[in-house]
């Protein structure tokens, strides 16, 4: 039987019959003819078949996917019932019709090939042959996490071009604002906002760019607090080079602290470290040892200190998926930060990757309780595809942007004329980047996005797969951790060099280096993002709340940093 | 506990329904999706270049006359983690047509999605990630009717949800396929041209002298090659527990896998089943059950 992912077809009956086309898939093919099966009660239209579609998608030996048709009409073939079984009818049907014949061969042809390298060949040389450009021998390792960094490093340096981060460096305005008339239209035209601004007289553009740190790990959250917010960053930034290539990054101000992980529960802080950030950031509003961005002097020796925060911190505090086991645990958890920041008189955006524990937070805040939360739906709850290898699949932006489509989180709710704020979070997708985001609402029903850079995250295993490799020598060893001893904070997995990938905590994430590259890449992605909110918002809510809701909601888009 | 098979032909519907299957999933993608989302699945089998799903209307149509006959309904797998509004409008019209054939049923992870088609039967899959009871609570709204746990649940952690919320279905993983990540966050390609993510080579990496199996290179096969039922993932040691928490339906991952195989996956659930019904502990089923089907010992892959 032919895959019918490969090659399927319809019948188009004559225009008596209903139904008046029948999607059917072929059993066997030859450039001469081809068999396929109908349903008894299909028998008696068939006298009336007018012609028969085929659809042939052929996607072999690197060759760019695509879908080839071929229509014969009355005349061109001729149908022979074979066989007659108690559900179904065979039929063969034979054509001399030369496009037929020549997709056929070509079916024929590479799928041969695709069997003979499926049984002969290890994956790597499989997907040599299957992509063109995936290297047959993946072998090649780094030694160590250092190494990979370094090797990092190294790709940023190379590929890194200054005169495209211009954009984000311009004297007239604030750094981060984004310019439209010197978006190059001609590579990164993709989807139009200025309709929206003109019809919903909605300034885009005074939307910004924000920035901020992530403090994935107990050690990092516990190194921060030592070495102070701008030199954790600057430590931070380095380990990229970033500061040494006097990258745009290293101008920002890094306002948001984004503390926990979105992955590996057991990495969450205890009270009493989050106590002492909390404390540190409610003591000094304008962050611990925080700076303007790092005072790197521009060309005339100048800092560039016009930066567009209120020069507070922002903490935001982030949470794993929470199994059944851990629920009233973390209840507790909240509860009890809650109390923290209602001392401190301090606001907290929450980053949840858990439905449950989101539902249960909001059903609270109808309660009256938890009213200084904010709530984020993260990383694990927007859902897309995210692979460092899917550069071998596709051939360019264009590609890669239809198969990273639009990805949307579940629910929301409109009440009243206005979004929910924690459903409104939801319906904001973070298509635009491709690589891994969350999107967020605050209290005032500002949304947006956020983009974590560099890693990404692809798979994630609720039973840690590197404890389990460690503890068992197996990383499929399903066995609940609630006590870990942090191995993840000196171990990690690492992958064939080419792809750039890390086991970190209980996941594997890939790296985007093209984002600290080339600042068309990240200026498109900006915009796309901003655009998705935008557009989003309209036409999903905004779109019911009128013109106003719109001049009302803000939307930013931030980027993290989880080097 | 009703057994419940992935189906990736027609022609292997009879065969499992006497081998003791007591439900069938299948994956089903039309012509009009594949042109408007080639690079999307609208299940969890993303593959193109061999049999998985079933194929074209006119399979669905043989099959709805095989499911009439046998009286074995067949669910339709539409679990892929989550669509686009263009894409899920697209999906409720499929639905519409497969409704119209007699299918009820069909398996979701797209929250969304679930709610789009609360009119029809909607098994929430296990790669929505339902961990907790209070997600739980969220699915009772929407009208979901049955939850298929995640793998990497606990049989502990399954029994505090059902507690909770007895009035749903519940299936669990049986046999087959243990992924070391859990399926909900799996975002890595599933396609022909590349091995799944689990499968690319790694080396551990430690700080030196602080872990055991400091660079230890490759990637490991903990798991000696048996031609054992489950020998990718089992969890028939279990099926004691899964009775008395009460689940109602145990999933075989079958969709993809030769008949042979899955005859005898098949066969030895249902010896297995046998064996607990004789049972008189949890104990004395295990060691029957080891006896019976692992006479040579079983893989160790324990779900």
């Amino acid at each position: 039987m032919i895959p019918f992912a490969i090659c399927g077809g319809t019948l188009i009956f004559d225009e008596s019959v209903i139904p008046s086309s029948l999607e059917i898939r072929f059993l066997e093919m030859s450039p001469d003819y081809c068999t396929l099966r109908v349903p008894v009660s299909m028998e008696k239209h068939m006298e009336q078949v007018s012609g028969v579609n085929f659809s042939f998608f052929c996607a072999f030996e690197g060759k760019k996917p695509g879908e080839q048709q071929v229509h014969l009409k009355k005349g061109d073939f001729s149908l022979e019932m074979m066989e007659r079984e108690k559900y179904w009818i065979l039929y063969e049907l034979t054509t001399d019709h030369s496009a037929y014949r020549s997709c056929a061969i070509s079916l024929s042809k590479e799928y041969l090939s695709y069997i003979r390298a499926r049984l002969s060949l290890e994956d790597a040389g499989l997907s040599h042959v299957l992509t063109g450009t995936y290297p047959e021998h993946e072998e090649e390792f780094c030694g160590s996490a250092r190494e990979q960094m370094e090797h990092n490093r190294r790709e940023i340096a190379q590929q890194y071009r200054p005169e495209t981060w211009s954009w984000l460096q311009r004297d007239s305005m604030k750094p981060g604002q984004l310019s439209e008339e010197e978006w190059d239209y001609e590579h990164y035209s993709a989807d139009a906002v200025p309709e929206t601004e003109k019809e919903y007289g909605y300034d885009l553009w005074g939307a910004g760019l924000k920035f901020g740190i992530s403090l994935e790990t107990a050690a990092a959250c516990r190194h921060w607090l030592s070495l102070g917010h701008a030199g954790y960053i600057e430590k931070s930034l380095e380990r990229l080079g970033l500061v040494t290539l006097q990258h745009p990054f290293s101008r920002q101000n890094y306002e948001f602290l984004y503390i926990g992980n979105q992955f590996c529960g057991c990495q969450r802080p205890d009270l009493p470290l989050l106590s002492e950030i909390l404390t540190s950031i409610a003591g000094n509003p304008g962050g611990i040892g925080m700076s303007d961005g790092i005072d790197m002097p521009d060309d005339n020796g100048m800092s560039d200190g016009s930066g567009m925060s209120d020069g507070i911190l922002k903490p935001v505090l982030v949470l794993a998926p929470v199994s059944e086991l851990q629920v009233q645990e973390t209840q507790s958890y909240l509860s009890s930060v809650h109390g923290l920041i209602t001392q401190l008189n301090l606001e907290l955006e929450l980053v949840v990757n858990d439905a449950g524990i989101r539902n249960w937070i909001r059903f609270q805040q109808q309660q009256g309780d938890f009213g200084r939360f904010c709530v984020s739906t993260g990383v694990l709850m927007h859902k897309r595809k995210r692979d460092a290898r899917m550069k071998y699949l596709h051939t360019s932006d264009e590609t890669m942007g239809a198969a990273e489509s639009s990805r949307c989180d579940t629910r929301g709710e409109v009440r009243d004329g206005r979004c929910d704020a924690i459903g409104k979070a939801e319906k904001i997708s973070n298509d635009a980047i491709g690589k891994a985001g969350n999107s967020r609402c605050d209290a005032m029903g500002i949304t947006g996005n956020t983009w974590y850079l560099p890693w990404y995250q692809m798979n994630t295993g609720t039973f840690c797969p590197l404890h389990g490799l460690i503890t068992r020598g197996d990383r499929g060893a399903y066995q609940r951790v609630t006590h870990c001893p942090g191995y993840c904070e000196r171990a990690c997995l690492l992958y064939p060099k080419h792809l750039g990938m890390m086991g970190r905590y209980n996941s594997v994430f890939g790296a985007d280096l093209r984002a600290f590259s080339e600042g068309e890449y990240f200026r498109a992605a900006c915009r796309k993002a901003l655009d998705t909110s935008v557009n989003t918002t309209a036409t999903s809510f905004w779109g019911k709340v009128g013109k106003a809701g719109i001049q009302d909601a803000g939307t930013e888009f931030r980027v993290i940093l989880n080097i | 506990m009703i057994i419940v098979a992935g189906l990736g032909s027609v022609d292997d519907y009879l065969p499992f329904v006497e081998a003791g299957a007591g439900e069938l999933f299948i994956g089903y993608v039309p012509l009009q999706w594949r042109e408007q989302a080639p690079y999307d699945s609208l299940n969890r089998r993303e593959v193109r270049f061999y049999n998985v799903q079933i194929g074209s209307m006119s399979e669905l149509l043989i099959l709805r006359d095989m499911v009439r006959d046998a009286g074995v309904p067949v669910t339709i797998a539409l679990n892929a983690l989550d669509f686009t509004p263009e894409q899920r409008s697209l999906i409720v019209s499929m639905v519409r047509e497969c409704a119209d054939l007699g299918y009820e049923d069909y398996i979701v992870a797209d929250g969304a999605l679930a709610e789009l088609l609360c009119q029809h039967r909607v098994h929430l899959s296990g790669e929505y990630g339902e961990l907790n009871h209070l997600i739980l609570a969220d699915m009772k709204s929407m009208g979901v009717t049955r939850i298929i746990f995640p793998r990497q649940t606990k049989v502990e952690e399954m029994e505090s949800m059902i507690q909770r919320f007895p009035d749903f279905e519940y299936e669990a993983f049986l046999l087959n396929e243990k992924c070391h990540y859990t399926g909900a966050y799996c975002n890595s390609l599933h396609c022909d041209e590349l091995c799944h993510a689990c499968r690319i080579p790694y080396r551990l990496f430690a700080e030196e002298g602080e872990i055991p199996g400091y660079n230890r290179p490759g990637y490991e096969e903990d798991h000696e090659d048996f031609s054992v039922p489950g020998e990718s993932g089992c969890g028939l040691c279990r099926l004691w527990k899964y009775r008395q928490i009460g689940i109602t339906h145990l999933k075989l991952v079958s969709r993809g896998n030769d008949t042979e195989s899955t005859l005898e996956d098949l066969s030895a659930i249902r010896t297995a089943l046998e064996i607990l019904e004789q049972a008189p502990d949890e104990q004395s089923y295990i060691r029957k059950m080891k006896e019976m089907i692992f006479p040579d010992g079983c893989s160790g892959n324990c779900y």
